[in-house]
Order: C-alpha cells, then structure tokens, then sequence
C-alpha cells in the first residue's frame, strides 16, 4: 500500500543524522525567509543593510549555507526583529505517547486473557456436580447400584 | 471528465507526528489521484517509486517535499523562498489561447513539477530523479497532457477533492 511505502521511507529516512539536520536547517531557513518576505525588505535592500553580496543574503535565505548564530542574529537585527531558541521535548514526548499506547495495548490484551481464562474456569465449574453421598452400611450401597 | 485531487499534506505524504495546523491562506497543494482511494495518487507513488529505487533519491524527495509544505503553509510567494537554480521555469506552452508556465523545483537530482492554478492551487504533476535537465519531447507531451487534464477539468468544475479521513467531498 502506498501510504505504508511513504511511511517506511520516512521511517527510513529520519534515522540518518544527516537527513534529519537537512530537515532542520530547511526550517530555520524558511522562517528566516518568511520573516524577510514579513518585513518588506528586498534582498537587495537587506544586502545593503549588512554590507554583505546578495548572493550570501541569497545562500542564507535559501538553505544553501550552514548558519552560525552571529549570522541569524545579524538578519534579525537587521530586521528589527527577535529571535528564541527553543528546546522543547517534543519528540520524547511522541515517543512516551507511543510507548503508553503500546502499555495500554499490552494491558487490554492482558485483561482479555484473564477474563477468557476467568471464563474458561467457570464453564468448568458450571458442569453438573456429582453428588457425594456416604452410604451407612454395604447393603445400601448394594441397593442403589442394583 | 471528472478528477480526483488530494492535498498533500504532512498526513499524506506519511511524515510521522504531522503537526502542522493548515493556514487558510496557504498554498494548497494539490496531486491527481486514480481514484478516490489516496492510495492512487500518482504524484505519492513517484515519491515512493524513487525512495524504491534509490534511497538518495528517497530522501531528497522528501527533503524537498517537506521544504515546499513549509514553504506552502506560509501562504508567501514561493519564490520568495528558493533561489533562481533552486524554482525556475521550465516549460511553458499555449492551450486554449493561453500560455501555462510549467515551473521546476530542484533538490539534488531530483525534480518536483508544479503549474500554479487558480484559487492559490499549486498542481504537483511529476516528481521524478533526473540526472540532465532538458526535457524529451516525449516528457513535455505527457506533462502537457497531464496540465490540459487539470486545466479541462477545473473549467468544467469537475474536481472531486478527496478527503482522506471523511472520504470523498465534491
């Protein structure tokens, strides 16, 4: 199915350390972008206001070049803008959701186990019980097996 | 002739934990579908069919992929956000006394072919790895055809949007 095709590559593709900074640096990239498109600015304005070529500003703005701190903070100065780092733990946070999800199901499978077993052991006490009787003297126990 | 178009997404296109909540005034992309089952989209098995046959390719695909989502949500010009190398024409041609550009997106050797269509429609027609840039006559007619299938089809008001969790809305 195409969806699971999608899904694997995916799966696939994120444990590389590389892919997973690519996806990264796209986003600072964009946001970065996002903000100048925000602002009004043209490149070459904005290329100006840094004394740097259009073609760095181009790079910065694009994802084509590994930014350093000092430059994201000269963009955003240059902006008038602010900029926050945030760690957030939202991955381990999926992680511990699927890793619930999977106790819960563990749970349930648990349950439905003892509940058939449960059942399984009343079916055998629901059979019809033999009757236990003491009998006083041979001759009566003669008399009921005849 | 009716078709059927489905949004790509983060959902669809199967990124684990989408979380994006979609702007109104993004960019909406938009790939044709066989049928109503998103499971036909012809643009998606491109995407896999790469990844299949090769694992860079795979990925650069998808690098590509999640940049135009991020770049679609923000509802900007999207060539505000990639440079001449990255966006550019690639092919343009009259139907219906009009001239439809035909633009390419660039991610290693990998290729995304989009038109821009009314109402904020970005039509994904083609994804595919491509090691030389010129196109075949043979790939200008099949991505022409495949543009003229959008262009009738939105004239007619024959699109059918597919709703992957509802199902299907006209």
């Amino acid at each position: 199915m195409l969806s699971n095709q999608l899904a694997e590559l995916w799966q696939e593709s994120l444990e590389d350390q590389d892919f997973r900074f690519e996806l990264k640096a796209q986003e600072v990239a964009v946001s970065l972008a996002s903000a100048v498109v925000d602002s009004g600015i043209t490149q070459k304005a904005l290329a100006d206001k840094l004394g740097w070529k259009t073609s760095r500003v181009s790079k910065v703005l694009h994802g084509g070049s590994n930014l350093t701190l000092k430059t994201l903070f000269d963009v955003c100065e240059a902006l008038n803008i602010e900029f926050d780092i945030a760690f957030d733990r939202v991955g381990a946070r999926q992680k511990e959701v699927a890793v619930t999800k999977l106790k819960h199901l563990e749970v349930e499978a648990m349950l439905q186990t003892a509940q058939d077993l449960n059942r399984a052991s009343w079916k055998q006490f629901s059979q019809p019980v033999v009757k236990r009787q003491i009998y006083s003297s041979p001759t009566e126990l003669q008399g009921i097996q005849a | 002739m009716t078709i059927h178009l489905l949004e790509i997404t983060e959902t669809t296109i199967g990124k684990p934990f989408p979380d994006v909540v979609p702007r109104l005034d993004r960019w909406k992309l938009m790939a044709r579908c066989a049928s109503q089952d998103p499971n036909t989209c012809y643009f998606l098995k491109q995407i896999a069919d790469l990844g299949k046959s090769n694992r860079v390719d795979g990925k650069a695909a998808l690098s590509a992929l999640a940049k135009l989502l991020q770049v679609a949500q923000t509802g900007q010009p999207l060539e505000s956000f990639y440079d001449k190398k990255q966006s550019h024409q690639l092919h343009e041609f009259d139907y219906k006394g009009i001239t439809h550009v035909v633009w390419r997106l660039r991610k290693g050797d990998i290729r995304l072919v989009f038109y821009y269509a009314e109402g904020k429609v970005v039509f994904l027609a083609d994804a595919l790895a491509k090691r030389q840039d010129k196109l075949s006559v043979g790939e200008k007619i099949k991505l022409e055809n495949e543009i003229k299938t959008y262009i009738d089809a939105e004239q007619a008001n024959e699109i059918c949007v597919i709703q992957p969790e509802v199902g299907h809305v006209k």
